[in-house]
């Protein structure tokens, strides 16, 4: 269950964006929301209203996308996508420097400019400078990977449903305006 | 090229309504919400609610339905099979669709909304987390590298 929940949130999250698009359609067909509202100025020839309505739509996309890009950085920082990288992340932390690169690499997925940083030098012993982007390359490590995955999602998830409900409740009034819809379409 | 001309392709007809595209995009500048802007934003405000709404409640759905449909939990063919036709069939119906079937049920108005995305998300959902489910066993099998070392030796 801990290895399907962070896929299930990635799939969740693009939905809810594809949906954002797909509602706006549906609306052009009687749902409500701004599908109508485009639909409307397109039947009365008022483009610079249709212009406007298209921003926003891109807009609230946008916002959308940048938002489930935030919170799939949050999951895949936590590290433990498959089986292997978790048995790396469970030996004993940072027991070298090596570990330490290794797990900066495997908790942010990419090989960062510190892991440069981090080789020793030509002698083969570390430079002071070396060792200070160690120190701050296990501790950054530390840091991140103390977000569990299915923790965030979760909490991402229960925010996304509680703001909505929220919303549904402040947009019933829409309900009697798309009624008042219905008069104009039939 | 039966095809075309049978659909009425013409490139007379597609040039002169580039002319018109062109007047309506010089129309639509600039974008000006005039005096709705409250309500387009209300309007925005009930399309992302719909969305957000729907998704969930078809994720929330799906869950239970995507574990009787994945092969490693449900082994026997015999039950997987009706499963899966049942999220095909609701897949094979579009957003669209559903949005008209749930209007007629309901009524105009968001609450169709989120029922039609609830019900085609159902279906995508419940096949997209059923081979989530069975991709994860597949790898759990596969255990430490340094033991499948060994196992391939």
């Amino acid at each position: 269950m801990p290895q399907v929940l962070p896929v299930i949130a990635g799939q969740v999250l693009y939905f809810i964006e594809s949906n954002t698009r797909s509602a706006t359609i549906i609306g052009i067909v009687g749902a409500g929301g701004i599908g109508l509202q485009l639909a409307e100025q397109i039947r009365v020839l008022e483009w610079q209203k249709v212009s406007f309505l298209i921003l926003m739509i891109l807009v609230a996309v946008a916002a959308i996308d940048w938002i489930s890009e935030q919170s799939s950085a949050l999951r895949s920082s936590g590290g433990a996508r498959s089986p292997e990288l978790r048995q790396v992340s469970s030996r004993p932390r940072n027991s070298t420097r090596s570990a330490a690169k290794r797990e900066r690499f495997v908790t942010s997925g990419v090989p960062s400019a510190s892991t440069s940083v981090l080789s020793t030098t030509r002698t083969g012993r570390p430079s002071a400078r070396s060792s200070r982007a160690a120190s701050v390359a296990s501790t950054m490590a530390a840091v991140i990977r103390v977000e569990d995955p299915p923790v965030v999602a979760d909490a991402v998830m229960r925010r996304a449903v509680l703001s909505s409900s929220v919303r549904a409740g402040e947009h019933l009034s829409g309900v009697g305006k798309a009624l008042g819809a219905k008069a104009r379409w039939c | 090229m039966f095809g075309l001309v049978d659909l009425d392709f013409s490139p007379a007809r597609l040039l002169s309504g580039l002319n018109q595209l062109g007047w309506i995009t010089l129309l639509m500048i600039p974008p000006d919400p005039g005096s709705s802007l409250p309500a387009y934003l209300v309007a925005l405000g009930e399309t992302l609610s719909i969305a957000l709404l729907g998704t969930t409640i078809a994720a929330v759905l799906a869950l239970p339905v995507s574990l009787l449909a994945a092969r490693n939990i449900v082994p026997s063919n015999l039950f997987r099979f009706p499963v899966r036709r049942f999220l095909d069939s609701i897949r094979g119906v579009d957003t669209l669709i559903w949005a008209l079937v749930w209007i007629n049920v309901v009524g105009l108005g968001p609450f169709a909304g989120v029922l039609a995305i609830a019900v085609s998300d159902f279906g995508a959902f419940g096949k997209l987390f059923s081979e989530a489910i069975e991709a994860a066993d597949q790898e759990a099998g596969r255990g430490h590298p340094r033991v499948r070392r060994q196992r391939a030796a």
